[in-house]
């Protein structure tokens, strides 16, 4: 798989073949630049590959169209964040809410009490209507894994998700990932630089390992 | 979760801004609607009032000045008509009703108006059944009895049995500069029902009082001499000017149109009088006050245009401010549409808000305004509450609101998902 950055035609990415086992949980390492980012991008339909394949649970990204991309990322990719990109003026409560509007596979009576109970399993059952203002770093970003599981994704990324993070907290949010995602037998991938992330994961790529583009001129 | 959620939850996030921007809009709706209601209602009420009075016959002078002065007791009369003119219409066989005004006085400033009992007959012609007056079926049958307006008792607290002294002229001025006619003062035997018509803000009384207090005596062959008794209690027998020979201004209600043409054609010819249409000069007097109407209809429209770009701008900075949170919507798998979507029914919200504000107000105002202008002249400005161009004026603001967040919509629609997810953006 190549991937070109922007318009030029420098490829900033090439990986011959990366595969990741469905329920496992997967860690990508390597230095700011090395292109982890744009790997989850691809992988998640945000970008698309300038050539090769990307497959994510049996379904060919390249076979989609736009919406169906967006389908596709609301239905089965669940995306937690670095700097935990609530919706500052939702509660923690419909930030949850919000992706099981995007797909439908929660039916609308249950999506309630399933964002209650999400929220509950990452111990903010108290925090439910409290704004993300008004919530500490480390709830946040709990908020955060709470909502990437809401649409029962088959695959997790998570890209840097400590990072913003006081480093007592690493510890805790990165157990506390890979122990949701292990209850919804999803696939975790994870983006990151910090070792204390990457030693809960089962499998740690390097990227400097994948990507063997030299950023040259491409053909 | 819906979009109009969303959208509802982003407007109360920046909720200073948006009712900043939503002002804009209620200001421009505001002028709109006051300025069409006040507008539409006082061509109605003017016609109306003006429409009850077929022919007018006063002074040579300025038609407008002789309408304002006799129909609607606003300015100075532009002089007095030969009262022989009276005798010849009333003789005259293609006039119905011939009213006398005769006017001179005012008193705390409403015009002390000397006529027959005609008048409240054209008044009643007007609204459509008898005016009632309090004590019931009671006008002035003796000289220095004053029937009231409406308007003048209840803004100056009269009631029957009260005793007032008129001054000449129409302006109400200081006291040291009046003229009162101390020795002549008026018994209020009547009030009248409110009739939203001019007759609301006048004091009404017989004619021959008004020749009386300035020291007329009764034209010869006048069938209703002043009682002997009344003109020596008034009369101080002193500067007597002679016999009246003039009266202030003559409605008119002819028997068919053609009688009104000929008695028009005929007064006109007169070098001393003049005949006036006064549905004619009302109607012209609307059409000087459109140009006014156009003007303060073209600062609404540019102030609505300048809310167009007040709703522009800060939906355009909403979606900068927003980059993040909008590329994160994607990442979660919402389409560029429900964006776009999100963008519009911020905009529209804004524009609606702004609509429906500036049609209370702009209500409140016409409503406001017609007070006013019901307690300068009398006339009654029907302003409803609610119109069904409100409703158009609330959708073309939605409409517009729609227009203003087209372009932020594309710009929103457009915006780049992965670099604007990047933790450095």
């Amino acid at each position: 798989m190549d991937f070109r950055s922007g318009g030029r035609s420098v490829t900033v990415l090439s990986i011959p073949h990366l595969a990741v086992a469905a329920g496992s949980s997967v860690g990508l390492f390597g230095p700011s630049g090395s292109g982890k980012t744009t790997l989850l991008n691809i992988i998640t339909g945000i970008l698309t590959p300038s050539a090769g394949k990307v497959s994510v649970d049996g379904v060919d990204l390249g076979g989609l169209s736009p919406g169906a991309r967006d389908r596709f990322r609301a239905e089965r990719v669940g995306y937690v964040f670095q700097a935990f990109n609530l919706i500052a003026p939702l509660t923690a409560l419909e930030n949850v809410l919000l992706p099981m509007g995007f797909a439908a596979r929660i039916p609308k009576r249950q999506q309630r009490s399933r964002a209650q109970e999400l929220l509950e399993r990452v111990n903010l059952g108290h925090r439910l209507h409290h704004k993300p203002a008004e919530l500490s770093h480390g709830e946040q970003q709990r908020v955060g894994i709470a909502r990437a599981l809401a649409n029962r994704p088959r695959l997790i990324i998570a890209d840097e998700p400590t990072a913003s993070l006081e480093p007592g907290l690493t510890q805790e949010i990165a157990r506390l990932l890979v122990s949701v995602c292990q209850d919804d037998h999803a696939t975790l991938l994870v983006a990151s630089h910090d070792h204390a992330v990457l030693e809960h994961l089962q499998r740690v790529e390097e990227m400097k390992a994948l990507n063997i583009a030299d950023g040259t001129q491409a053909a | 979760m819906s979009a109009l959620l969303l959208a509802w939850r982003y407007l109360r996030a920046r909720l200073l801004l948006n009712l900043l921007t939503a002002v804009t809009v209620g200001f421009g709706v505001t002028l709109i609607v006051a300025a069409s209601a006040v507008s539409s209602s006082t061509k109605t009420s003017v016609m109306q009032s003006a429409g009850g009075y077929q022919l007018l016959v006063a002074a040579k002078g300025s038609p407008v000045q002789a309408v304002m002065s006799s129909l609607f007791f606003i300015d100075a009369p532009t002089g007095n008509v030969p009262l022989e003119l009276y005798r010849q219409l009333r003789a005259d066989k293609g006039v119905a009703r011939v009213v006398p005004l005769n006017m001179g006085d005012s008193y705390r400033g409403f015009y002390v108006v000397g006529t027959t009992a005609d008048y409240f007959a054209l008044v009643a012609d007007m609204i459509g059944r008898s005016v009632r007056t309090d004590p019931p079926k009671r006008v002035f049958e003796k000289p220095f009895e004053a029937v009231v307006g409406a308007g003048v008792a209840r803004d100056l607290g009269l009631k029957v049995g009260d005793r007032l002294v008129g001054i000449h002229g129409f302006i109400d001025v200081p006291a040291d500069l009046a003229q009162p006619h101390e020795t002549f003062p008026y018994t209020v035997v009547a009030v009248l029902e409110k009739t939203n018509t001019p007759a609301d803000k006048a004091i009404f009384t017989t004619v021959e009082t008004v020749w009386a207090i300035h020291h007329q005596d009764l034209p010869e062959g006048w069938e209703k001499p002043l009682a002997t008794a009344e003109t020596a209690h008034h009369d101080p027998g002193t500067g007597r000017r002679g016999r009246a020979s003039e009266i202030t201004a003559l409605l008119v209600q002819g028997k068919s149109y053609m009688d009104l043409l000929r008695l028009s054609s005929t007064i006109g010819r007169s070098p001393s009088a003049q005949a006036i249409f006064p549905a004619r000069i009302v109607t012209r007097l609307l059409d000087y006050l459109k140009i006014g109407e156009g003007v303060i209809l073209g600062v609404s429209w540019l102030t609505t245009v300048v809310a167009f770009f007040a709703i522009m701008i800060s939906m355009l900075a909403a979606t900068a401010d927003r980059r993040r949170q909008i590329a994160t919507l994607r990442a979660l798998g919402a389409g560029p549409g429900l964006i776009a979507r999100i963008v519009l029914l911020e905009a529209s919200l804004i524009a609606a808000f702004g609509a429906l504000a500036g049609v209370v107000t702009g209500r409140g105002a016409a409503y406001l305004l017609a007070v006013l202008l019901e307690r300068m002249s009398g006339l009654r400005l029907d302003v409803r509450p609610v119109a069904s161009e409100d409703m158009l004026t609330v959708l073309a603001a939605l409409a517009l609101g729609l227009l203003a967040g087209v372009i932020p919509a594309y710009s929103a629609y457009r915006q780049d998902i992965a670099q604007n997810l990047s933790p450095s953006f």
